[in-house]
């Protein structure tokens, strides 16, 4: 509950501020939203299983973007920049489908 | 490392049912790939929901739960101020970057399409006026010819208004077709294996178009038109990208250079001049299409003049008096035909 108000907080507060993104912070930005997303979706299911952890959740999701940047960081000083951000986000997507299909199972029982 | 496959040695209950359920058997962690398939959730949640049990059962076995109760609401307060903060930033980050996707793909799209019209207006606009220039142009002709009524005066201009391209020309002459080779176009006899052919390297550029239209100049043409663009004496062939620019007007790959003159002097010394010769070379090794020869009849339009600027001297006399100075050996005619009567004297074919 803390959560979703917490989440629509945020989406308030982004809309009221409207950030702008600074330009070399922009190819972190679909690898923040990937991993945030996966938080999500991940705490969901936890919550669902009953093993929600607050400190997991906040430090999977902090740790996870900061490695993804890591990842697209080097990816770019190497030359590979756009191979390595699509492997984040297959990693990422992978674990958000399935994560998803959990969810799924827990709420409609199929 | 998942430690999926440690077995608690007190029963965990439904927490630790569910998170064995998922992970299926111990057999399962070597694959990575299958593993990431068969396991989303972080291991993390597991492992404290494990620690967790661990430590209920462990406080169930000292039998001390008071000490207990006030450590964990503390937590429970942190987590919950965790989990806010984490769920307030995941909402920041939704919102920023879909704030930023929507602002920042329109503003291209609509630079592009707004660039495009403009781009289409101004060439509409231009057309407009180039084909307004030359009625009023027509219009002073024939006022001008009706005041000349005719006579030596008169036939010296129209030669002149030829030279200078004021006006659509008719006669014999010699067309070149200059153009790049077909990407498809393959030149396997004449290049060795392994060796690329000139034309998947070089593109014609302004100055292949420039070389020809100087030759025929040279070889005594009376006016020239390249793809339909008549060469003024202020014209100029310029490249910018992709395309070659004549007067500022794109025009694209096979140029079609027409001139007029006495064909037969035209087509020989231009086929003897080098130019020719190179282009001929070009064309049997690298696949370029040039040809020249005689045409009949051409017809090349009329170009529109840029106005002729004149230089003044500022510090001997005034401005206003130079302009009218400058253009006073014009004979008369309306100030509007000053420029180009002045013109074809100064530059006629080089």
């Amino acid at each position: 509950m803390i959560a979703a108000v917490a989440l629509v907080l945020g989406l308030i507060i982004g809309l009221i501020l409207r950030p702008t993104v600074p330009g070399a912070l922009e190819p972190y930005l679909p690898i923040a939203v990937v991993a945030a997303l996966d938080a999500v979706f991940g705490g969901i299911r936890a919550r669902l299983d009953g093993i929600f952890d607050a400190k997991v959740f906040v430090v999977s999701f902090v740790s996870n973007t900061l490695v993804a940047a890591l990842i697209v960081f080097l990816g770019d000083k190497l030359g590979a920049g756009s191979q390595l951000s699509t492997a984040v986000v297959v990693v990422l997507g992978i674990r958000i489908f399935g994560n998803a299909a959990a969810i799924r199972r827990h709420i409609f029982r199929a | 490392m998942t430690g999926r496959e440690v077995t608690g040695p007190s029963g965990g209950g439904p927490t630790r049912a569910s998170t064995g359920g998922a992970g299926g058997g111990p057999g399962r962690r070597g694959s990575l790939l299958e593993s990431l398939l068969a396991d989303p959730l972080d291991p993390g949640y597991a492992d404290a929901a494990r620690r967790r049990a661990r430590e209920w059962t462990g406080s169930d076995g000292t039998g001390s739960t008071d000490p207990g109760r006030p450590g964990k609401s503390d937590p429970a307060r942190t987590d919950r101020i965790l989990v806010a903060v984490g769920a307030a930033l995941i909402g920041l980050i939704l919102v920023v970057a879909y704030l930023h996707a929507t602002h920042s793909a329109p503003v291209d799209a609509r630079t592009r399409a707004d660039l495009r019209g403009r781009v289409a207006a101004a060439e509409r606009e231009g057309d407009d006026l180039d084909r307004q220039a030359q009625s009023l142009a027509a219009k002073a002709d024939a006022l001008r010819g009706a005041a000349l009524g005719g006579g030596p005066d008169a036939a010296a201009l129209t030669r002149a208004e030829a030279a200078a391209g004021r006006v659509a020309v008719r006669g014999p002459g010699v067309r070149v077709v200059l153009g790049n080779p077909l990407p498809s176009a393959s030149t396997s006899p004449t290049g060795r294996p392994g060796s690329t052919p000139i034309g998947a390297v070089s593109a014609l550029t302004d100055v292949d178009v420039r070389a020809v239209v100087n030759e025929l100049w040279r070889d005594g043409a009376e006016a020239v038109a390249v793809n339909g663009v008549r060469l003024l004496p202020t014209s100029a062939i310029r490249f910018a990208g992709e395309a070659v620019l004549v007067d500022f007007r794109p025009i694209t790959s096979p140029y079609r250079i027409e001139a007029i003159g006495d064909s037969d002097r035209l087509i020989t010394s231009f086929t003897d001049s080098p130019v020719a010769g190179r282009y001929r070379t070009l064309a049997s090794a690298g696949g370029y299409e040039f040809t020249s020869g005689q045409v009949s009849s051409l017809r090349l339009p009329a170009g529109v003049a840029a106005p002729v600027r004149y230089a003044r001297r500022p510090s001997t006399s005034a401005p206003s008096s130079s302009a009218p100075s400058s253009s006073a050996p014009s004979s008369g005619a309306p100030s509007s035909s000053a420029p180009s009567t002045s013109s074809p004297s100064q530059a006629g074919p080089s």
